[in-house]
């Protein structure tokens, strides 16, 4: 019971780490806190619901369909929130907030009515044991995806060439910008990989749970924490906090009777861990 | 277009400097105006709708005024209006306080139970304070529409929420309306004096250099815990209002989208402006309202106009009305 | 019993990872006495004014001021003890005027007390706001500068900058005063002023200052205090700093 529990806690806990490797790529790139990057993957996860359950598309035609439409919805958030008019971080992250209100309202308006759906099973029922605890294919296929989502995503930036011009824009737009850098194209690929991330992460999250509008609350609120957690720096922290909250939520959700309570120690998590970083940063004044 | 990519500035502040002070006086003048002309003008419903806006304001004037004093992104407003609505709803059902005696009183307690928030203010910066806003608030709903506190708060469903009386009689419609107009009017004024002083000043330095600020002797953790207390108990007279306007009140109703419909509708309007909270609310929440839209396509229109306007007018659509050149940080 | 010293700053030691920032340092300033920090870059004299005003915490050492331990003290706390500095880069409000910004230096001893009687508009507290401004404008004339009061601070020069810092640190009348680097940026002609200004202090104030310019600390320091690498190198006045063969060296730079 309590290894089901702790492995049914690392795999949403991987997609909540998911999510906050996106926010920390979109900070380092462009500086902005995405407020709407767990809802994209939510909209995105809708596109493929319909294309399977309406359309009648096959699975692969499905997802291919909703890659494409996780990168134009990348690029049109991108242009719509930055492109547009530049700011500064801070304006730039409130202006994610009105298209994760958008988003939000579009898919309520558009699929609220009966929701919570399920989504169509992607992988088989059924599970196996490895190192003799239960675990279904779903699970697997979430923590396998992850970790080959987040190595990709490492490896993308840290060993290619865009890798290393999204590094490079990463500590210093200016200056990439006059050694050449297309730093509007390096900010579409990154926008562009995290809407797809996000895609991932929605179909996954329905998956595991139920398909609804507000599915992500949880999750992204989740993946904040984990990237709050990891400084907003490193992807490889924000994984292991994402896990580690998914494995708090899930076993206080078991062993304390009230889901109340489990909310509450959650929050108690999250204010500790974020003080106690807040701690360990030495506050250096220059003068 | 050879665009200079966008700098990304190491501080987060925000590029609004103008501080509240300005153009106060004015401010409260249109709103007791516009307030003085409602009940003339709407029918009796339509006034019902107004009066809800006007409550909604009162918390957004407290979203303003940390976000325009300090850049504090306040996500926590929806469980302080919960706390002080239901704080009021007991205290004047269980022990028949009057209205605006039990209101007090829960703007005390909200305002209370803000000092551990204000507390963490000062050790977390921005976003980290924003996140755990939002946590609070989804923490805190949920708490309140629970089976454990069912009790108190009637759960999802909420409970009815009496009308003030005087004199033993209810106040209803215009009657109604007036007090509740009143006492908005009254905490717009306050808040303009409170931040026209020395402790107005004391904030707008503490923003712009907190260094400078505690080397001439300002505390500035008690100022950040002081003006979190403020902001909340702001919202928690906005909860007693909002029960009062409307009738009822339910948990399920302060959310962590109202959390952020709130700052929207303190962006839109201008949150360095006095009347900015108060004309924000109504272009984001009476109007839609007023017009007959559904509550879900008064969400698109909300992301929208936010959008808009944060993208035309940064400053909110008061600053863009008085063309004030935006003073960006260098 | 002779009197404590104004500052005193008992065996203060700093680090950052691996760097000793500041390496047992002990500084004594009397009263009235005017002292300065020399040193290369990096050596740790910006450091130490930070530690003495609280914004950095040593790890062992103490900060006294007048006997008084105020090591455990946050900055505005020490600033109310009558603790005032300057910065390197004037940090100044730029979109505020110049009186604005020297009004920030202004007492709030009584302050939040003093809030209620500002709400209310008592005319004591007016009279006591008057009064700041009073005072500002004054320290401002004292300095030549009250014919830009009401300019707005970026508009003006760097050198202009600083000597508002200093008249912005002065408002309080400090008892133990802190000046960063006071004549970087600054023209010959203002650098004449302030030595002015500074020497008039002497009877009110104690005064501990970072400078690089000789000239500067010739003319008005009693005793001069040489870092170099987190470590106290060398003492004395003026003159015998002038010829000491570590400082030399130090500002040589040995090979």
């Amino acid at each position: 019971m309590l290894a089901a529990t702790v492995v049914g806690g690392i795999s949403l806990g991987f997609l909540y780490g998911l999510v906050a490797l996106t926010l920390i790529l979109l900070v380092r790139t462009t500086g902005v806190l995405n407020f709407a990057a767990a809802d994209v993957g939510m909209f995105c996860a809708f596109i493929a619901f319909i294309a399977i359950t309406q359309f009648q598309m096959p699975v692969v035609a499905a997802i291919a369909l909703t890659a494409v439409f996780a990168a134009l919805l990348g690029a049109l958030t991108y242009g719509s929130i930055i492109l547009i008019r530049p700011a500064d971080p801070l304006m730039l992250s409130l202006r994610t907030l009105s298209i994760l209100i958008i988003v939000r309202a579009l898919a309520y308006k558009f699929w609220g009515a009966n929701s919570p759906y399920r989504f169509p099973r992607i992988v088989p029922d059924g599970g196996i044991l490895v190192l003799g605890v239960n675990m279904n294919y779903t699970q697997l296929t979430v923590i396998a995806l992850a970790l080959v989502m987040a190595l990709a995503v490492s490896w993308l930036t840290g060993a290619t060439r865009i890798g290393l011009m999204l590094r490079a824009v990463s500590s210093d737009r200016e200056t990439a910008a006059d050694l050449g850098v297309a730093v509007i194209r390096v900010d579409l690929v990154a926008w562009c990989m995290a809407t797809l991330v996000a895609g991932v992460v929605g179909i996954l999250v329905a998956q595991l749970t139920f398909l609804s509008p507000d599915m992500m609350s949880p999750v992204l609120l989740a993946g904040f924490a984990a990237a709050q957690l990891a400084d907003m720096q490193s992807m490889r922290t924000a994984l292991i906090a994402g896990v580690a909250l998914g494995i708090i939520q899930s076993l206080s959700s078991v062993y304390l009777n009230q889901p109340e309570w489990s909310q509450v120690l959650s929050f108690a998590v999250l204010a500790g861990g974020l003080l106690l970083r807040g701690q360990l940063r030495r506050r250096v004044v220059a003068t | 277009m050879s665009a200079r990519p966008t700098p990304v500035a190491s501080s987060w502040r925000p590029s609004i400097t103008i501080p509240l002070v300005l153009q106060a006086r004015s401010g409260l003048v249109v709103m007791l105006i516009s307030l003085a002309i409602a009940p003339v003008i709407l029918s009796d419903y339509e006034l019902t709708l107004f009066a809800t806006g006007v409550s909604y304001s009162v918390a957004v004037l407290g979203v303003a005024l940390g976000f325009s004093s300090v850049g504090m992104l306040t996500l926590t407003q929806p469980a302080m209006m919960v706390i002080g609505g239901f704080v009021a709803l007991q205290l004047i059902e269980l022990w028949h306080f009057p209205f605006l005696l039990a209101a007090v009183i829960g703007t005390a307690v909200g305002m209370l139970s803000a000092i551990p928030l204000g507390w963490l203010t000062c050790r977390l910066d921005k976003f980290s304070f924003a996140v755990l806003g939002f946590a609070f608030t989804y923490l805190v709903a949920m708490l309140m529409s629970s089976r454990l506190l069912v009790d108190v708060t009637g759960g999802e469903l909420g409970k009815p929420f009496p009308a003030a009386t005087a004199f033993g009689l209810p106040l209803q419609g215009v009657w109604g309306y007036s007090l509740i107009a009143a006492v908005t009017l009254v905490s717009f004024a306050v808040a303009a004096v409170l931040f026209r002083s020395t402790m107005g000043r004391i904030l707008l330095v503490m923003n712009q250099d907190d260094v400078v600020a505690r080397t001439a002797g300002v505390n500035t953790n008690l100022h950040r815990i002081s003006l979190t207390a403020i902001v909340s108990g702001y919202g928690a007279l906005s909860g007693a209002l909002v029960g009062q306007a409307s009738g009822f009140i339910a948990p399920p109703q302060f959310d962590v989208a109202l959390s952020i419909s709130l700052l929207a509708m303190a962006l839109v309007g201008g949150a360095g402006y006095l009347l900015g909270a108060f004309v924000g609310t109504l272009i984001l929440q009476f109007v839609p309202a007023f017009l007959g839209f559904e509550q879900i396509d008064r969400e698109i229109l909300v992301g929208i106009i936010l959008l808009f306007c944060l993208v035309a007018a940064p400053n909110g659509l008061l600053a863009a009305l008085r063309h004030i050149p935006m003073r960006r940080r260098p | 019993m002779t009197a404590p010293a104004a500052l005193l700053a008992d065996a203060v030691t700093l680090r950052f990872g691996a760097l000793r920032a500041l390496d047992d340092v002990s500084i004594s300033v009397n009263p009235g006495e005017i002292v300065s920090l020399i040193g290369p870059n990096g050596a740790g004299k910006t450091t130490l004014l930070n530690v003495v005003s609280g914004l950095l915490p040593a790890e062992s050492g103490r900060i006294l001021i007048g006997g008084n331990d105020i090591s455990r003290d946050p900055p505005n706390k020490r600033s109310l003890a009558g603790l005032r500095r300057t910065f390197q880069h004037a940090r100044l409000a730029d979109d505020l005027t110049v009186m604005e910004n020297v009004l920030i230096g202004a007492s709030i001893a009584d302050y939040p007390g003093s809030l209620f009687g500002e709400w209310l508009c008592l005319p004591s507290r007016t009279a006591k706001l008057r009064a700041q401004r009073d005072h500002a404008m004054a320290l401002l004339a004292s300095l030549d500068l009250a014919d830009i009061a009401e300019l707005h601070v970026r508009q003006l020069s760097f050198g202009r900058k600083k000597l508002i810092d200093l008249v912005r640190a002065l408002m309080t009348s400090p008892s133990i005063l802190l000046m960063d680097e006071p004549t970087a940026g600054l023209s010959e002609a203002e650098i004449e002023t302030l030595i002015a200004v500074v020497n008039r202090l002497r009877a009110s104030t104690t005064v501990l200052l970072v400078a690089h310019h000789m000239g500067f600390v010739a003319k008005v320091a009693n005793s001069v205090i040489c870092l170099v690498a987190g470590r106290v190198i060398a003492r004395g006045t003026p003159r015998e700093m002038q010829s000491d063969p570590k400082v030399l060296a130090a500002y040589m730079g040995t090979s």
